[in-house]
């Protein structure tokens, strides 16, 4: 049975509706039932809200447990609304945080070299993963659009900073499979579900460029899991995108 | 005894309960590059890979691009060439309304059909009581097929329908749970489980109604994978019973209404007792 690594869980509390898990038992309760051996997190509540710079919440939920790594939303230097980039990476490497995460829709800022070079400077220096979502709070997985466009500006301008695209959307295979082409840094989650999307990209890109991604709360993790189990690929490759990809990613933080 | 979940998890063949996929799409797209889309030995090998006996396939970008025709004829040919693997619908559009019924005789005169299937969006809008379909639906009703609508409209309009038609059965084509609600009183109406993406939105939509019987699992394969259909249901907080039914029982039903099923139509599942 393959084990999974889950790069988005929303923990503690949501005001839209949603049910996180509350507690880290909880938590790991709902990881036991589809197999997800380990889980990128973020407080699901902080990001709704707009918070960037308390971030001992979601430290506690994960302090002690291995199987829950924390990772923080991060917002335009310019706007002072984390603490400044040589801070925030110091935090981030002292505090075994495994990522940041952008949510240019959400939180209504433009992800590109302009609005975050500063930071993603430091994050490159260091290898530390960040994940983009696309959704706004209740955006619906077929009506959304990514800005593939300024996603590439960033992955050219930072060539070594790992860019994992989230929430990839069901209708984006014309702007997203050029974007897998022409950025090795970039990676994607498997939310398009499209017919054959698995054995593509592991031909084509290879096996390295997918990540699992539930959204839970949002989503519900069964919609993809069985399709790497089931995928028409070699057993390594499907490990690679169950769990080693992000094992490497968060192992190559440094 | 093995379970559906346990299928699941290890990623191996549902072999041993009836395994059909209610809404599928074949043929080209308009708006996205789905990888291989008009392969059918990926489509077929996918099917083998997860024990799915039987999809209920419409055309591609149903009902808004090209011509009724041509679309249909992706649908039917890929069914012609895995004609127990594929069953088409025959996909209509309102962009052509007098031609709806010919195309009808002319998709169930080229072998197994199971039914109708509409959209609504980039089309012109139209009811179930728009005069064009009823000849539609009444050829349909003789056939007792299948009626599936991305949508299928205003409730009253529905129960209108489905009292007009009973020997028709009616199927949203997208999990909505004020339509399960009615098919609990209207016996001809049902539901695909199609995008229920919630966590557990099948299980807690089962434990809300007591009842599993209107619910059919659909996936959009061919668009998309077939785990997004079966992976909600597989880890359903539900009875193996009800898993079952919607996973092909109730499918296995309304294919018994037709003169051409077969219980060994259903290829990946053992058929020792059947």
């Amino acid at each position: 049975m393959l084990e999974f690594f889950d790069c988005d869980v929303g923990v503690r509390y949501s005001g839209v509706g949603l049910r996180p898990a509350e507690t880290p038992k909880a938590a790991c309760a709902i990881l036991d039932r589809y197999a997800i051996r380990q889980a990128l997190v973020y407080d699901r509540g902080a990001t709704e809200s707009g918070v960037f710079d308390h971030f001992d919440p979601i430290l506690a939920f994960c302090k002690g447990n291995p199987r829950l790594h924390p990772t923080i939303p991060i917002a335009p230097p310019a706007t002072g609304e984390n603490p400044p980039p040589d801070e925030l990476v110091d935090m981030i490497l002292e505090y075994g945080i495994k990522g940041v995460r952008v949510w240019p829709n959400l939180h209504a800022f433009d992800f590109d070299p302009s609005s975050f070079g500063r930071l993603l400077e430091r994050l490159e220096k260091h290898r530390i993963p960040l994940f983009y979502h696309s959704m706004r709070i209740t955006d619906h997985p077929w009506e959304h659009r990514l800005d593939w466009r300024r996603i590439r500006e960033t992955a050219v301008a930072f060539p070594k900073l790992p860019i994992v695209v989230t929430y990839m959307g069901m209708l984006e295979g014309r702007r997203a499979l050029p974007v897998l082409e022409g950025c090795p840094n970039v990676m994607t989650d498997l939310t398009c579900v499209s017919f054959q999307y698995i054995e593509y990209v592991t031909e084509q890109f290879g096996a390295d460029r997918l990540v699992l991604a539930s959204h839970y709360p949002a989503q519900d993790p069964g919609l993809t899991i069985p399709w790497v189990s089931y995928s028409c690929i070699s057993g390594k490759a499907r490990k690679r995108i169950a769990s080693g990809n992000l094992e490497r990613l968060v192992e190559g933080i440094r | 005894m093995k379970t559906i979940g346990d299928a699941i998890r290890n990623g191996e063949p549902i072999d041993f309960t009836p395994f059909i996929d209610v809404h599928g799409h074949f043929g080209p797209w308009m708006d996205t590059c789905v990888p291989y889309c008009r392969d059918d030995q990926r489509l077929v090998a996918e099917m083998d890979r997860f024990g799915c006996d039987m999809v209920w396939m419409t055309a591609s970008d149903p009902g808004y691009t090209e011509s009724m025709r041509i679309k249909n004829d992706y649908v039917f040919d890929l069914a012609a060439k895995h004609p127990d693997r594929v069953i088409p619908f025959c996909t209509l559009s309102a962009h052509s309304q007098t031609g709806c019924l010919k195309e009808l005789k002319r998709c169930l005169g080229r072998g197994r059909c199971i039914g109708v299937k509409m959209h609504r969006y980039n089309q012109p809008a139209y009811t179930l009581k728009s005069k064009f379909l009823q000849p539609v639906l009444e050829l349909m009703e003789e056939h007792r097929l299948v009626y599936m609508n991305h949508d299928l409209g205003e409730f009253p309009d529905i129960r209108w329908a489905a009292k007009r038609y009973p020997k028709l059965i009616f199927m949203g084509g997208h999990f909505n749970p004020a339509l399960n609600e009615m098919a609990g009183t209207v016996p001809n109406v049902t539901n695909c489980t199609c995008a229920a993406m919630r966590p557990d939105a099948v299980g807690d939509e089962v434990k809300r109604l007591g009842r599993s019987r209107a619910l059919l699992v659909g996936s959009d394969f061919g668009l998309f994978c077939l785990a997004f259909g079966v992976g909600m249901v597989a880890y359903a907080a539900i009875p193996e019973t009800d898993k079952q039914n919607i996973l092909g029982l109730n499918a296995v039903r309304l294919l018994e209404r037709t003169q051409w099923f077969k219980a060994s139509m259903l290829r990946c599942t053992r058929t020792t007792d059947r």
